[in-house]
C-alpha cells in the first residue's frame, strides 16, 4: 500500500487522550438520566435529561446565592414550580424524580460515579472517576440531607456553556469590563458573584491538591506533573491578578465619572451600584490574593514531600480491599493477624502508671486539673522564666527602695536614719505606695540580713543568684556602705504590715564598718 | 556513628512529641530534613518501639508497624475504653473486621491509588461484612478451629457472634448504643473510628475516610518497603498447608 507522504505522529495524536475522555466522561450522568424511563400520568415521556441538567443550574443559582442548605426537598419544589404545565405529575412522582436525578448525580452507593474507557495509546481499560454532587452538611434534628456542586459538578455545566474551568475567572473579568463599559451595572454586580464562585473553587482545588500532595508518595514522574501544575496555576493566579487590578482602577475611573456627575437623578442608583462594586470586587479580590499566597506556600510544601519521597518508593497498584481483606479473610490467616493489620491505624499503648516516688518529687503546681503532665522540658523552662521574671522584679523594687532612701538622706541631711522617719518621710516622696507593699517589707528584712552591704562584695559571700541584685545597690550606693541595724520596738506602719525598728546608716568609708 | 548529646536531645524530644500524640509539628520536620544524624536517631527510636516515622506534609506521623507488638495498643485497653463492659476477645476481633472492611471498601481498585469512593453507608458497610463472614463460612469449622490452635479464640467464635446478632432489634427504640444488634454494633465501631480520627461523618448514615487514614493506606501501606514488611507479616502467619499436603 502506498502511503501519503505525511506521516501521522500517534503519541501526538492521542496525547491527552486520558484528560479528553475525562471531559466525555462529565456528560455521561446526563446521558444516563436519558436512557429513564419514567412517564406521566397522561403517558407523556418525562425529559429526564433536561430536568438533570435544570438541576445542575439549580445547585448553580443556590451556590451563586450562597445557599448552603439545599435539601432534596428544594429541589422538588423548585422541579414543581418548573414542570407544572408541562407534566401531570402529583408531588409523589415529583420527589421520586428527584431522587432518581440526584441518585444519578451521587450514587447512592457512595462510590464515586465509574466511566471506564479503552486507553488506545497504552491499550489498557482506564476508569476515569467524576463526582458532580457532593454533600454539604446534614441536619440531625430533621434527618435531612444537604447537597451542593462537586468540582465536577461545575465544570459540567461550565462545559455546557462552552468553556471550560480554567479560563473560566478570566472571561467573567473580560465580562466585567465590557458590562462596565456599557454601564450594566447589575449584571456586573452577578458577574463578581460569579467570580466569586470560581475563587472559591480554585481554592478548594488548591486545598485538595495539597491533600493529594501530602497523603501520597511523589515519584519524581508525578511530583514534575505537580510542579507543572503549580507553576500553572501560579501563572494563572499571577495574571488573574493583574486583572483584578486594572478592573480596580477602571471601576475607580467609572466611580469619580458618575460621582461628578451625580447631581443628575439618573445618576444615582448607577452610583450606589459602582460603589457595591467597587466593595464586591474588591472582596472576591482579597480572597484571590491570598490563593495566591496560599499557592507559593503548596509549592514549596510539594517541593518538600518530593524532596522526603527520595525515601521512600510507591508502589504503582494496591488493592487494599483485595491484598489485605482477601488475603487475610479469604485463606483465612489466623485472626491476630487482624490486629497486627490494624495496628497502623491505631494509637500506641499509653499507660498511666503512679510512682510512689512522686511523694518527694518537687511538687508541681502548676498541673492540669485533668491531672496531665506538662511535660518535663516544658516545666523546668517555665520555673526559669518564673524565677527570673521574679528576680527582676525583686531588683525593681530594691532599686526603688534605695533610690528613696538616697533621696530621704539629702532630704534630711543627715547620714543616719530610722526606719520609722524613712517611712514618715515616704509620705512626701514621689513613691509613697512603696509602703502599702509586701516587697518593701521584704527588702528591708534581706537588707537588714546581708547587712552591711559594702562596695565591693568579697568573693564568695553573695550567690550566683544574688549578684545581679547586689550589682545594681552598689552602684545606686556610689562606693559608700550601708548598715541596717535592728534595734527596739516594733513600727505599726498600717493595718496589714508591721515591722521591727531599723537604723539605716549610710557609710562613707569602709572602716565605719567595722565600728 | 557517634552521635552529639545536642543531636540525641533534639531527636528524642520529637520522640517524645511523636509518642505523646501520634504526630509532631513543622518544627520537628525541618529538623528531621537538616540533620541525618537526628533522621537517623528518630528512626532507631520508632523502630525499637516496633514503628515508623513519616514525613505527613508539614508534620511528622508516628505509625505502628503491621505486625504483633506489645508497644501496641492492646486489647484490654482497646475493650475497656470502647466497647460494653461485658465485651470478649470475639466483640474486639469482629471490630477489626469492620474496619478491615471499611477500608477495603474505599481502596478496592488497581486502576488508581486514590479512594475509589466518597463515602460508604452504614447499611452497605454492613452488607460488605456480612459478605465477608459468608465467605468465612465456606471453610469448614475444624478447618477454622485447627488454624489457630495456640490462641484462644477462633474464627468460628467471631462468625458465631456476627450470626447471634439481628441486624436491628426491633424492640429497641434507637439503634445505637446498647442493644444488641449489627447496627448498634457497627455504631460503636463508627464511634470508635470517628474517636481515632480514623473516618468523619459526612451523613446521617454516611461515613468517609479522613486525610490521616488516607495517608495511612497511601503512605504506609503503598510504600513498597513497608508493603513487603506487611505481607511478610501475613505470610507468616499463613498455615503451611503445602507441607501438609
Amino acid at each position: 500500500m502506498e502511503s501519503t507522504g505525511m506521516t501521522i505522529e500517534l503519541n501526538d495524536v492521542l496525547s491527552g487522550f486520558r484528560e479528553r475522555m475525562g471531559k466525555l466522561a462529565l456528560f455521561d450522568p446526563l446521558f444516563e438520566l436519558s436512557r429513564q424511563r419514567k412517564t406521566d400520568r397522561c403517558g407523556k415521556q418525562v425529559a429526564m435529561m433536561e430536568l438533570g441538567l435544570l438541576t445542575l443550574l439549580f445547585f448553580f443559582e443556590k451556590k451563586l446565592m450562597r445557599s448552603r442548605k439545599t435539601s432534596v426537598k428544594d429541589l422538588v419544589g423548585f422541579l414543581s414550580a418548573v414542570v407544572e404545565e408541562k407534566y401531570d405529575l402529583d408531588q409523589e412522582e415529583l420527589e421520586d424524580i428527584g431522587r432518581r436525578i440526584i441518585h444519578v448525580f451521587r450514587p447512592s452507593s457512595g462510590r464515586k460515579r465509574e466511566f471506564s474507557f479503552f486507553h488506545l495509546g497504552t491499550g489498557q481499560e482506564e476508569i476515569h472517576y467524576t463526582s458532580i454532587l457532593r454533600t454539604d452538611s446534614y441536619d440531625v434534628a430533621s434527618n435531612t440531607q444537604y447537597y451542593a456542586l462537586d468540582e465536577d459538578g461545575l465544570e459540567l455545566i461550565f462545559a455546557t456553556k462552552e468553556f471550560y474551568l480554567e479560563f473560566q475567572l478570566s472571561i467573567h473579568q473580560l465580562l466585567l469590563r465590557k458590562q462596565l463599559e456599557k454601564g450594566e451595572f447589575q449584571g456586573a454586580l452577578r458577574q463578581i458573584d460569579e467570580m466569586m464562585i470560581d475563587v472559591e473553587t480554585l481554592q478548594e482545588r488548591i486545598i485538595a491538591l495539597e491533600h493529594e500532595i501530602k497523603r501520597s508518595i511523589v515519584s519524581e514522574e508525578t511530583f514534575a506533573r505537580y510542579r507543572s501544575l503549580l507553576e500553572d496555576i501560579y501563572l494563572r493566579l499571577k495574571r488573574e491578578n493583574e486583572e483584578f487590578n486594572e478592573l480596580r482602577d477602571f471601576v475607580k475611573e467609572t466611580k469619580d465619572r458618575i460621582y461628578a456627575e451625580r447631581e443628575l437623578m439618573r445618576n444615582r442608583r448607577p452610583y450606589e451600584l459602582i460603589v457595591r462594586i467597587g466593595i464586591e470586587l474588591e472582596k472576591v479580590h482579597n480572597e484571590h490574593t491570598r490563593l495566591l499566597q496560599q499557592s507559593m506556600e503548596l509549592e514549596s510544601s510539594a517541593l518538600r514531600a518530593a524532596k522526603e519521597s527520595l525515601y521512600y518508593t510507591g508502589m504503582n497498584a494496591f488493592n487494599f480491599e483485595q491484598d489485605i481483606g482477601s488475603f487475610l479473610f479469604g485463606t483465612p490467616l489466623p485472626i491476630e493477624a487482624m490486629k497486627g493489620v490494624v495496628a497502623p491505624f491505631l494509637q500506641l499503648e499509653q499507660v498511666k502508671v503512679w510512682s510512689p516516688l512522686t511523694v518527694f518529687a518537687k511538687q508541681q503546681l502548676s498541673g492540669h486539673d485533668d491531672g496531665s503532665v506538662i511535660e518535663e522540658s516544658l516545666l523546668a523552662l517555665d520555673e526559669e522564666e518564673d524565677d527570673s521574671s521574679y528576680m527582676r522584679r525583686r531588683k525593681e523594687r530594691f532599686v526603688q527602695v534605695v533610690e528613696a532612701l538616697l533621696r530621704c538622706y539629702e532630704r534630711l541631711n543627715c547620714e543616719e536614719v530610722r526606719l520609722s522617719e524613712f517611712i514618715a518621710y515616704l509620705d512626701e516622696d514621689e513613691a509613697s505606695d512603696l509602703k502599702s507593699e509586701r516587697d518593701f517589707y521584704d527588702c528591708w528584712i534581706i537588707l537588714h540580713q546581708r547587712s552591711p552591704i559594702r562596695p565591693i562584695m568579697s568573693e564568695g559571700a553573695v550567690g550566683e543568684s544574688d549578684k545581679n541584685l547586689y550589682e545594681s545597690i552598689t552602684s545606686l550606693l556610689q562606693g559608700r556602705s550601708l548598715i541596717v541595724r535592728e534595734t527596739e520596738g516594733i513600727i505599726k506602719v498600717n493595718e496589714r504590715y508591721s515591722i521591727q525598728e531599723l537604723i539605716i546608716r549610710l557609710g562613707g568609708d569602709q572602716d565605719e564598718l567595722f565600728r | 556513628m557517634n552521635y552529639s548529646g545536642d543531636e540525641v536531645m533534639k531527636a528524642f524530644r520529637i520522640y517524645a512529641q511523636l509518642s505523646r500524640s501520634g504526630v509532631a509539628d513543622k518544627e520537628s520536620l525541618l529538623q528531621v530534613e537538616a540533620d541525618d544524624h537526628v533522621r537517623g536517631l528518630l528512626d532507631q527510636f520508632a523502630a525499637e518501639v516496633d514503628c515508623v516515622v513519616m514525613g505527613a506534609g508539614d508534620r511528622l506521623m508516628l505509625v505502628p508497624l503491621a505486625r504483633l507488638s506489645p508497644f501496641h495498643i492492646t486489647n484490654e485497653s482497646l475493650k475497656r475504653m470502647y466497647l460494653r463492659g461485658n465485651a470478649v476477645n470475639a466483640d474486639l476481633y469482629l471490630m477489626y473486621v469492620a474496619i478491615i472492611v471499611l477500608i477495603g471498601a474505599f481502596y478496592d481498585s488497581y486502576q488508581t491509588t486514590e479512594a475509589t469512593r466518597n463515602f460508604l453507608q452504614m447499611e452497605e458497610w454492613m452488607h460488605l461484612v456480612q459478605q465477608r463472614i459468608n465467605g468465612l463460612k465456606e471453610h469448614s469449622a475444624e478447618e477454622l478451629k485447627a488454624l489457630s490452635q495456640e490462641y484462644s479464640y477462633h474464627w468460628a467464635d467471631i462468625i458465631e457472634k456476627w450470626d447471634a446478632m439481628d441486624d436491628v432489634k426491633e424492640t429497641a427504640k434507637r439503634q445505637s448504643g446498647a442493644t444488641i444488634s449489627r447496627v448498634s454494633f457497627l455504631d460503636t465501631v463508627r464511634k470508635f473510628m470517628l474517636d481515632q480520627e480514623l473516618v468523619k461523618q459526612v451523613g446521617p448514615d454516611e461515613l468517609d475516610l479522613t486525610e490521616k487514614a488516607k495517608m495511612i493506606v497511601q503512605r504506609y501501606y503503598m510504600e513498597r518497603e513497608y508493603n513487603r514488611g506487611i505481607l511478610e507479616f501475613l505470610y507468616g502467619l499463613e498455615p503451611k498447608r503445602k507441607e501438609e499436603a
